[in-house]
């Protein structure tokens, strides 16, 4: 074993030569790289710590780090340390634009996973799918049973909504197999039981080369929604076909979750809203504070990032949506965010729809059943949600 | 120059202090079997943390959430959200078997990435608090876990206290 | 504190050298060492007590020595030598290497047992370094303790090498101005390491933590093999990266120390290969142990016993798993064929056939490396045949190949010397500098984006 390094010695001697006959001009033209690494690195160290700092970042859709307390356990566990670090990245001058920077560089390097999402082309995104699990499915399956048979005289249903890598698959990147979520969504409404089921893969596969889903969100638009209310509508008995509404454009500089999650900022969506023609009027009650309010739309959160909230605000366990219809009809919604585009079109035709959200909904059912004198029951989810959830089965226990 | 005897006794007190800082460490992490009374132990970290908008929570509550069985325990607290958007949370549990707590961390991990995975994207403030200020104190037969803005200092307590 | 880190980045290193710049020679040295120890605490205020108590007893162990030996009683000088190597080594054996002893016997080790300080591996050799160049050599007995503990702390070199040797460095700690020209290259360099660090090994990690993930039955050959390369280039860019921000930090400093890697994967033997990869630890261990052991100048078998021996211990240095040594083996193995059988005929092959063919094993080599058991690299060698039931291509495969087409191609680029040749002429050039300076400014922005674009970390606070 001879490890003589002589590569190593012949190309410093190399160097030495070429340093000696560019000295003369390259001690002007050599200070270019230090006083560039030197003036980059310190501006931005600078302006990392001097900068007043922001407590939320739009862009990522979270709360950046909080200045870390400096005790002398903290810094003995290494806990200080970790958080010093952590602060000087978040609050790193011009993060945005350098997580930007970031997405454009790896999408052009050819990356098309980043961060649990698929960089579609034309600028989709889509969300990794979720794999349902047997036991997981049986699970909320019987627990679905069990409540329906507790509550004869409920009329239940469920509805499954596809997400948008199963329904517009042409647009995954190449050679990414999407979900088979007919067959996994088929696979279970067939273990429902007493359960009317609808099938809203085929609802909106109709439609599927229309503006169903957000490019940049992993939720459906409230044209996706519509279609949805069509089918839905069909199976619980509501006249859903023969609904006109006004179309609204919220806003159209939305960029979603998915987005935040890829740092990829080159498209952005346009939220519309849709408002029924008819007479019925509506106001929404959190029973938690006793609050109204007139419309389900949250105007404010137009002027945020999560446009998407605009529609109630976001999730809450229970809201409460009281009408003057006067059919005597009372729907109970199981859910998660994607019945929130759904409420638009469903309001006139129930006096009142009590939606729970069983991820945050702590408390007993049975009393809230009683108190509303709930007729209906619709269970609401999206695949990605329903086949990673786990509070459903519980909250249906109580 | 020094003789070398000197240098011996300097060598040595330098090895002992290596050996002192790695023994150290060890029995920092050793099991405390504490005395403190359960009630001592719980108004300590009650008195730390924020804990707003919590309610008390029973066995069914603590199955639900945990999935944990209550009988394994001496006594426990449970501290969850009543404002259905809140994410501060609080259990405290005396431990029959102090072997127990790999099994009570391990389900405090799984709530708050349950958690995490039910308010990232549409609730950052709760969520910065899952992700920034959870801590998990097992140092023995008590077990303490904690989501709120003084965790830190709940913990404190609680090591104190014990 | 990590070279990669952005507070070490944008903080610590322009302050550092601004400072170092900036005060008179003599306190250079001081405030070197007292930067060194703070980066070390900042990682962890434990490590920096231990490497402090550390220093002191190697310091103490090499004064009583010499003391000895001033003294004609070369006997103990020996016996307190020997105590010195014992002791490091002992402790090295303690952090790094109980839980495998302790696994040999069938049991495990308790949670509470300490983590081991990082670079323990380094500073480790570095003083088994120091206490040997002490022993031979009579300039390294001289060094005074300030100047022992900067060569034992040295932040460039301090968490990941490369592996100085003691009388390497002491020579150069006294004059040591840097030159225009060092601080160009220097601060090129720590800009281009760090790009190969955070750009292509990140990258090309993240792409191979994909293929990784696939089971067994899903992983084509042609995926398998896609992974094979994507490791062994992101190993080689990782190591390399840092190393160059290491030898480009120290440039800075004004000590210019030997190279670490030299283009590696162009070598056209694996004689060859140690010649250019990690070639700081293929000289420890030709210096303090294959020398030692007679070299090849004991005839064929002690030759192949003393090969065999310093590459199960290289395997070993690298991780106390079975699977690294299972790679060292691999190593001698190679090496020894190539000495003993294939010399002759390796001769008469051209050099394009013998390098990619020696590319091609080594690459292979790495699968141990990267398995976290034996039976996962077992498993991994039947896909790369397609004998785990994928088949050669399917669809995740050419997924992950149309990701991974543009980060091979560059990484190939990157392994030859073509960018480097090709960078020096630019520079040469008339206003080439300028153009230079702006690849420079290029790759620093992109590795900042990258540094933070990697996602934020949450921790879970457990105390146990």
């Amino acid at each position: 074993m001879d490890i003589v390094s002589v590569k190593p010695e012949r190309e410093e001697t190399a160097r030495k030569n070429e340093g000696q006959s560019r000295n003369k001009k390259s001690v002007r033209a050599g200070a270019a790289v230090p006083a560039l690494v030197l003036t980059f690195t310190m501006l931005f160290g600078a302006f990392s710590v001097l900068l007043p700092k922001r407590a939320f970042s739009d862009t990522e859709n979270r709360m950046l780090a909080e200045r870390p307390a400096l005790t002398f356990s903290s810094v003995a566990d290494g806990s200080f340390i970790l958080a010093a670090e952590a602060y000087f990245t978040d609050h790193f001058a011009g993060r945005d634009a350098w997580l930007r920077l970031n997405g454009i560089f790896q999408k052009a390097m050819g990356k098309r996973e980043l961060n649990g999402v698929y960089v579609g082309k034309k600028g989709h995104l889509f969300l990794i799918p979720t794999a349902p699990e047997a036991d997981a499915l049986q699970n909320i399956a019987d627990a679905v049973n069990a409540f329906a048979l507790k509550n004869k005289d409920v009329r239940c249903c469920f509805a499954v909504a596809p997400n948008a890598n199963a329904i517009q698959k042409e647009y995954l990147p190449g050679n990414v197999l999407p979900p088979d979520q007919k067959a996994e969504i088929d696979g279970f409404y067939g273990l429902l039981k007493n359960v009317k089921t609808v099938d809203l893969y085929t609802a909106l596969s109709a439609h599927k080369q229309e503006y169903l889903y957000y490019l940049t969100d992993h939720h459906w638009t409230s044209l996706g929604a519509k279609y949805a209310f069509e089918a839905i509508g069909d199976a619980i008995g509501i006249p859903a076909r023969d609904l006109s509404c006004r179309r609204i454009v919220a806003a159209e500089n939305f960029a979603g979750t998915l987005a935040s999650k890829t740092g990829l900022f080159n498209v952005y969506d346009s939220v519309e809203l849709f408002v029924p023609e008819t007479d019925a009027a509506y106001y929404v009650l959190d029973p938690a504070t006793g609050e109204k309010d007139g419309s389900m739309y949250k105007e404010e959160y137009l002027a945020q990032k999560d446009k998407y909230a605009v529609l109630f605000g976001g999730n809450r366990a229970l809201t409460v949506i009281r009408t003057t219809a006067e059919n005597g009809r009372r729907l109970l919604v199981f859910k998660d965010s994607y019945a929130n585009a759904l409420m638009q079109f469903m309001y006139p035709y129930f006096s009142e729809i009590v939606m729970v959200d069983p991820r945050y909904f702590y408390d007993d059912l049975t009393p809230v059943i009683n108190q509303y004198g709930i007729t209906d029951a619709l269970f609401l989810y999206n695949a990605d949600t329903l086949w990673a959830d786990t509070s459903l089965a519980d909250v249906l226990a109580q | 120059m020094k003789k070398p005897l000197e240098f011996a006794l300097l060598r040595g007190l330098a090895a002992a202090g290596v050996i002192a800082l790695i023994v150290l460490g060890f029995s920092m992490q050793k099991e405390i079997s504490s005395s403190a009374s359960f009630g001592d132990v719980l108004n300590a970290v009650k008195t730390a943390a924020v804990l707003e908008e919590t309610q008390q929570g029973d066995n069914i509550m603590l199955r639900r959430l945990y999935g944990l069985d209550p009988t394994q325990f001496e006594e426990y607290a449970l501290y969850y959200p009543s404002s259905n958007m809140g994410a501060r949370e609080m259990l405290l549990v005396k431990l029959k078997d102090p072997s127990d707590r790999n099994l009570l961390a391990d389900a405090a991990k799984a709530r708050v990435e349950a958690q995490i995975n039910v308010f990232e994207g549409y609730a950052a403030e709760q969520t910065a608090l899952l992700k920034n200020h959870a801590v998990i104190a097992a140092p023995g037969n008590y077990f303490l876990f904690i989501v709120d803005e003084n965790a830190a200092a709940a913990a404190a307590a609680f090591n104190e206290v014990l | 504190m990590q070279l990669s880190s952005p507070v070490f980045i944008f903080l610590a290193m322009p302050l550092g050298f601004l400072l170092v710049r900036l005060l008179p020679q003599k306190y250079r040295n001081v405030f070197l060492l007292a930067e060194s120890c703070f980066l070390i605490a900042w990682g962890s205020p434990r490590d920096a007590l231990l490497v402090l108590l550390g220093t002191a007893f190697n310091w103490f162990t090499a004064r009583e020595m010499i003391s000895l030996r001033s003294a004609g009683r070369n006997h103990y000088a020996r016996v307190v030598f020997i105590s010195g190597i014992a002791a490091n080594l002992a402790c090295l054996f303690f952090f790094k290497y109980s839980g495998f002893a302790v696994s040999l016997f069938g049991g495990r080790l308790p949670s509470a047992f300490p983590a081991a300080p990082l670079g323990v591996s380094f500073y480790t050799f570095s003083a088994l370094s120091y206490l040997t160049d002490a022993k031979n050599d009579e300039t390294a007995a001289q060094a005074g303790f300030l100047d022992t503990a900067l060569y034992l702390t040295f932040f460039p070199k301090f968490l990941s090498g490369p592996i100085v040797q003691f009388r390497d460095f002491i020579s150069q700690l006294h004059s040591h101005p840097a030159s225009a020209q060092a601080l160009e290259t220097g601060f090129a360099r720590f800009a281009v390491g760090l790009g190969k660090k955070v750009l292509l090994a990140d990258a090309l990690t993240g792409l191979f933590a994909a293929v990784a993930a696939q089971p067994f039955s899903q992983l084509s050959a042609a995926e398998a093999w896609l992974g094979v390369f994507l490791y062994a280039f992101s190993l080689y860019f990782d190591f390399s990266g840092y190393s160059d921000m290491a030898l480009g930090l120290s440039s800075l400093c004004g000590f210019s120390f030997r190279e670490n890697f030299v283009y590696p994967y162009t070598a056209e033997s694996f004689t060859a290969f140690w010649r250019r990869w990690h070639v700081s630890l293929g000289a420890w261990f030709r210096d303090y142990v294959y020398i030692p052991l007679g070299g090849s100048r004991r005839g064929n078998l002690i030759t192949a016993r003393n090969l065999l021996a310093v590459w199960l211990l290289t395997g070993l240095w690298h991780g106390a798993e079975w699977t690294f040594l299972l790679w060292g083996l691999y190593h001698a193995i190679m090496l020894l064929c190539e000495k003993f059988i294939f010399s002759g005929f390796k001769q008469k092959l051209p050099l394009p056939v013998n390098r990619a063919f020696t590319f091609l094993l080594v690459v292979l080599g790495w699968v141990p490396f990267f398995s976290a058991d034996l039976s996962y690299a077992g498993g991994y060698v039947l896909s790369l045949i397609g004998a785990q039931g994928a088949g050669a291509v399917n669809t995740h495969a050419l997924f992950m190949l149309s990701q991974s087409a543009l980060w091979l191609a560059v990484s190939a680029v990157g392994c030859t010397p073509l960018a480097h040749r090709a960078g020096e002429k630019i520079r040469s050039t008339k206003y080439g500098s300028l153009f230079y300076a702006a690849g420079i400014a290029f790759i620093l922005a992109l590795s900042a984006a990258a540094l933070l674009g990697g996602t934020a970390k949450s921790f879970l606070y457990a105390q146990f």
